[in-house]
């Protein structure tokens, strides 16, 4: 037992000042928003689905509490293991990233003009979702691999092509916005892991310069990389009243619902929107508005607290990590996190383009849930093995 | 458990991260101020907003139209009745924005789906000339005009019609199905003209007074009976919100106001009478000796208080041709010149010369000037010469001395020529025979509770020369004749027509059914009524249709007694005028055939009858155009007539005077 073997010789080094800071543990703030959230999650669906199921009103929310009770037990598997021992297996990791999402051609069941499942027995598996703990894994632990070359511009292009790579394979399955948020982890491991800043702005750069070729340049050339409903999607949130037929009907519909929600919401059977169908994806992509048209600017705020919570926790964790790698594995897992709350959030509020991207914790949906709280594992581990500043003392002697 | 390599990458905690750490987690901290600051936006600041949108979007205010109220016979059996059907209908406030594509592809879809064209041709709309179906620019043309009223794409749709747009309603922005009340119609084209048709409020109708208060959409009576007792027959529409999901589909009722149906319009009209009138205008239209006789009109009423029993025109038409859309090819072809006119109700709304029909005002007008007494006779060698004209009768024929009473046996028009000359006056009120045609109620309105009724025309000096007036004015206007007038002042030969009713003399068949009545009932000239009265679904009666008083006029039993002596023997003594019709009818009736000469066509023909009855007396009036003689079609009719109204068997029986 290495977590114990560990400790035990923290304790022969430093017996007397440990005993000043609480013993190495889980962060309990963490677990509050988790299940904080997982809870308000429950209640929503709940709401929002009891017609959806003719004869069985609890069908998404029960499932969406025994997916949330399976995550909790990934979530305390990870806790346990020593997160350090993934880095050794990043090449692993990363291949069995790529080929579960090419796995997706082959065997996936269409749904909605989007192959993204794999059909297990008791589960449909969306590997683009678990991707995004395999990719920040990978991604870590080339990022500390290569630490000490980060000034020169091919590791900056090698890590962001261990992002890229994964994320084309998801942009076509067509998953653009999960793409995304690969990059984004991307983006943020490069940041963490020490890359010249001019590296960055080149990146912000070429970020921009490919958003205006696929969205304008190209498609005038006659060239589309994107389907026309997603160039719809992406640019329809600038205005979204120019056509209540199409893309930004559901936008619309979601401004709708969170504006009559008001200060305190209009409860479950005033919830017109959510009731009565007009609000799309309510249980899915859109449930942030089903909780800002039924609990109010109190009940959405509340949310938005205990993501801020979660980040909270998790950035102070970038700091506070044992080692490079669990700093690392902690930033990809801020921007994983991060990315997907304000763009869901966003795309809700009108503010965002809509990309498909899942509210983590909050969305229904198996692998969603699973893999947050899985990220939320390896946080927990990092935390557990590094989470105290004495420990962080600790360490410094010990590397001494 | 597995155990951990030891990390070979730095140490996390450099100067830098932190400071990128900060850098992330201050953009992170700004993001979500956003999104708290939108949230705060939509929710607190502009959340009344989005409250009455999100409404609007599952409330829906539904009117619920009301069945317009029954018109039922003097026994209640129903003559116009409201049936409910199915309508695809456009809501022009929900239609996709104007000018767009998608509003050109919701009719273009619409034409396609309920087979009508989907030929595109330039349609001027409000946004300019656009390419769109024929369907698509009536949508146009109506949103325009009435921008608030539901427009009936197709009454009478199909189950699999209406089911098609329910469908569809999602992507077929303003289309819907929609539950209507149309008109129909038992008895099809008896007593058309006279029930009158209804449609939508029109865009010229909506701001005049007479229709305040009445919603665009609202169906109302356009004409006959709908028009004028429409306050009555309309109910008021209900209305209900219902609370609606995404698809359109109904949830629940949220309010409802019940529609309250129109009342049932309860007529003196007799059903038996109007249908055999109805038929018997079509046979004497057959019977007609002239070019083909194209129309005919028939009036019975009661004579003692104007009570009308049948009243009918033809050609006449299927009023349920209106309950859907009809073009304007369609509409000409059916309601133009080629069919006469079949809309014009010609027992009301047509004034003819009478022809010898108007006799017995003529010999009132003697007896009661004192220039004849019923014994009076006058020798008629067959044609008279007054002033430097001659009079013929018809076909030369002397009937040698002749009194009142032989005179209106056999139509002598040497006797009333004689009268019309002795009784001519140059006053410009005319003299005792155009007194005693006003005083019976011709030249002005009878006041039937019928629309468009005409009063016709009492010719008298002071007409001939306002005519003759109008004429110049509208000849130097015009630069060419305008046909008003042949320019002619008033002369002897003008009274001698009148005496015969002939000339300029005009009168419609209800004015000389009013004028028979006042003579057989004492003077009494009456406000004919077709309606009796207003009753609720129950059969309680609401309200009472009351006639204005009735004018009194006097006239001497003496001399009425001589008069309708003559219409007795004209009908049935052996010689009489019509006595082959009625020779062997089994009943006493008095009447009178006329037979008017009309400028460029063949002779109109008239009945004018009436029989007596302590219980149910009844006037009839028959006329009809380019009929011939009077007793050789419309005779006959009156006889279908009066046998249906006395429940004897029917005959047809065609007489042959050559009588005027």
């Amino acid at each position: 037992m290495s977590a114990i073997g560990r400790r035990s010789i923290e304790d022969a080094i430093q017996p007397t000042r440990r005993r000043s800071f609480s013993a190495p543990a889980i962060d309990p703030w963490i677990i509050l928003g988790a299940i904080g959230l997982a809870v308000i999650s429950y209640l929503a669906i709940s709401g929002a689905t009891k017609h959806d199921v003719p004869g069985n009103p609890g069908y998404f929310a029960n499932r969406q509490a025994i997916y949330a009770a399976g995550g909790l037990v990934f979530a305390a598997i990870l806790t346990r293991i020593d997160y350090r021992v993934f880095e050794q297996y990043r090449r692993l990791v990363w291949g069995i990233l790529i080929a579960s999402n090419l796995l997706v051609f082959a065997f996936a069941a269409n749904t909605r003009g989007s192959t993204r499942w794999i059909s297990l027995p008791f589960f449909q598996l969306q590997p683009s979702e678990l991707g995004k703990v395999l990719l920040t894994v990978s991604i870590a632990g080339f990022g500390v691999e290569y630490a000490r070359r980060m000034s020169d511009p091919r590791t900056t292009l090698r890590l962001l092509g261990i992002a890229a790579l994964p994320a084309g394979i998801v942009a076509l399955q067509p998953d653009l916005g999960t793409a995304l948020v690969y990059m984004t982890i991307g983006c943020a491991v490069l940041v963490a892991g020490g890359a010249p800043t001019r590296h960055l702005l080149a990146v912000v750069a070429g970020a921009l310069i490919a958003a205006v070729l696929v969205l304008s340049i190209l498609p005038s050339a006659g060239v589309n990389l994107l389907r026309p409903y997603q160039v719809d999607r992406l640019t329809g949130f600038i205005n979204p009243s120019a056509d209540p037929a199409k893309a930004t009907y559901q936008v619309n519909q979601s401004l709708i619902a969170i504006g009559s929600g008001q200060r305190l919401g209009r409860g479950t059977v005033g919830a017109t929107q959510t009731g009565l169908d007009f609000l799309p994806e309510h249980h899915t992509d859109f449930i942030f508005a089903v909780i800002g048209e039924r609990w109010g600017f109190v009940g959405a705020a509340l949310v938005i607290a205990l993501y801020a919570l979660l980040l909270w926790r998790a950035v102070r964790l970038v700091l506070l990590a044992r080692d490079g790698f669990g700093s690392l594995l902690c930033a990809g897992i801020v921007a994983m996190l991060g990315f997907q709350i304000f763009v869901n959030i966003g795309m809700t509020l009108g503010i965002m383009p809509i990309t498909g991207v899942p509210l983590p914790l909050m969305s229904y949906g198996g692998s969603s849930i699973l893999t947050t709280l899985m990220a939320l594992g390896l946080l927990q581990s990092v935390h557990l093995r590094a989470a105290h500043p004495a420990a962080a003392a600790v360490r410094t002697r010990v590397r001494v | 458990m597995i155990e951990p390599t030891e990390s070979r990458g730095l140490a996390p905690s450099s100067a830098r991260l932190g400071r990128r750490v900060a850098f992330l987690g201050a953009l992170a901290f700004v993001l979500f101020g956003f999104l708290l600051l939108r949230l705060w936006y939509l929710q607190v600041l502009d959340g009344d907003a989005y409250l009455a949108k999100a409404n609007n979007n599952q409330i829906r205010d539904v009117a619920i139209a009301a069945p317009r109220g029954r018109i039922v016979d003097r026994q209640g059996r129903v003559l116009v009745d409201s049936r409910p059907s199915t309508a695809i209908v456009v809501l022009p406030g929900r239609l996709p924005e104007d000018g767009s594509k998608e509003r050109a592809d919701v009719s273009m879809r619409l034409s396609h789906a309920l087979g009508l064209s989907t030929q595109t041709a330039p349609c001027k709309t409000q946004r300019g000339f656009q390419s769109l179906t024929p369907l698509g620019c009536r949508i146009e043309k109506e949103a325009s005009d009435l921008p608030y009223a539901n427009i009936i794409i197709k009454g009478d749709a199909s189950r699999s019609e209406a089911s098609w747009v329910l469908e569809n309603r999602r992507s077929l922005h303003g289309a819907d199905v929609s539950r209507i009340w149309l008109r129909s119609y038992p008895e099809g084209a008896v007593g058309a003209q006279l029930f009158g048709t209804v449609g939508e409020i029109t865009a010229a109708q909506v701001n005049k007074p007479r229709f305040a208060g009445i919603d665009q959409g609202t169906v109302i009576g356009q004409s006959g009976l709908e028009y004028e007792y429409d306050r009555y027959l309309r109910g008021h529409d209900g209305a209900e919100r219902i609370q609606v999901d995404a698809s359109g589909q109904a949830r629940r009722t949220l309010q409802r106001q019940n529609p309250v149906p129109g009342k049932t319009l309860r007529l003196s009209l007799d059903l038996g009478v109007m249908k055999e009138g109805q038929a018997a205008l079509n046979t004497a239209i057959s019977l007609g000796s002239g070019d083909p006789a194209s129309a005919a009109a028939f009036v019975a009423l009661d004579p003692r208080d104007g009570t009308v029993v049948g009243l009918g025109s033809a050609p006449s038409f299927d009023p349920s041709v209106f309950a859907k859309p009809i073009s304007n090819a369609r509409y000409r072809a059916m309601f133009g010149p080629g069919a006469a006119y079949p809309q014009l109700n010609r027992a009301i709304q047509s004034a003819y010369p009478t022809g010898s029909t108007f006799k017995p005002v003529t010999a009132l007008a003697a007896l009661t000037q004192n220039a004849i007494t019923p014994a009076t006779t006058i020798d008629d060698p067959g044609s008279i010469k007054i002033g430097n004209l001659i009079f013929h009768n018809a076909g030369n024929e002397a009937n040698g001395p002749v009194d009142l009473t032989s005179a209106l046996r056999v139509s002598s028009d040497v006797y009333f020529y004689r009268l019309g000359a002795k009784l001519n006056s140059t006053r410009s009120a005319g003299g005792p025979i155009q007194e005693w045609a006003r005083k019976l109620g011709f030249g002005q309105l009878t006041g039937i509770d019928l629309p468009g009724e005409v009063g016709g025309t009492i010719p008298t000096p002071h007409w001939r020369d306002e005519r003759k007036a109008q004429e110049a004015e509208c000849a130097k206007k015009r630069g060419h004749p305008c046909g008003l007038s042949d320019g002619r002042g008033w002369s002897i030969g003008d009274s001698v027509n009148l005496a015969v009713g002939q000339g300029d003399f005009l009168a419609s068949p209800l004015q000389l059914g009013v004028a028979y009545a006042a003579l057989v009932n004492g003077g009494t000239v009456v406000q004919p009524r077709v309606a009796q009265d207003v009753r609720n679904d129950e059969g309680l009666v609401l309200q009472a249709v009351r006639s204005a008083p009735s004018r009194k006029i006097n006239i001497s039993t003496k001399d009425r007694d001589a008069i309708l002596e003559g219409l007795r023997q004209a009908a049935m003594a052996p010689g009489g005028t019509s006595a082959d019709v009625f020779g062997n009818f089994g009943r006493t009736i008095y009447g009178k055939t006329g037979t008017a000469q009309r400028a460029g066509q063949a002779d109109q023909a008239w009945y004018a009858a009436y029989i007596p009855d302590r219980v149910r007396p009844l006037v009839i009036v028959v006329t009809v155009e380019r009929g011939g003689f009077g007793a050789a079609s419309a005779a006959p009719a009156a006889r279908l007539i009066a046998s249906q109204w006395l429940g004897v068997k029917k005959k047809l029986v065609a007489g042959s005077s050559k009588t005027l």
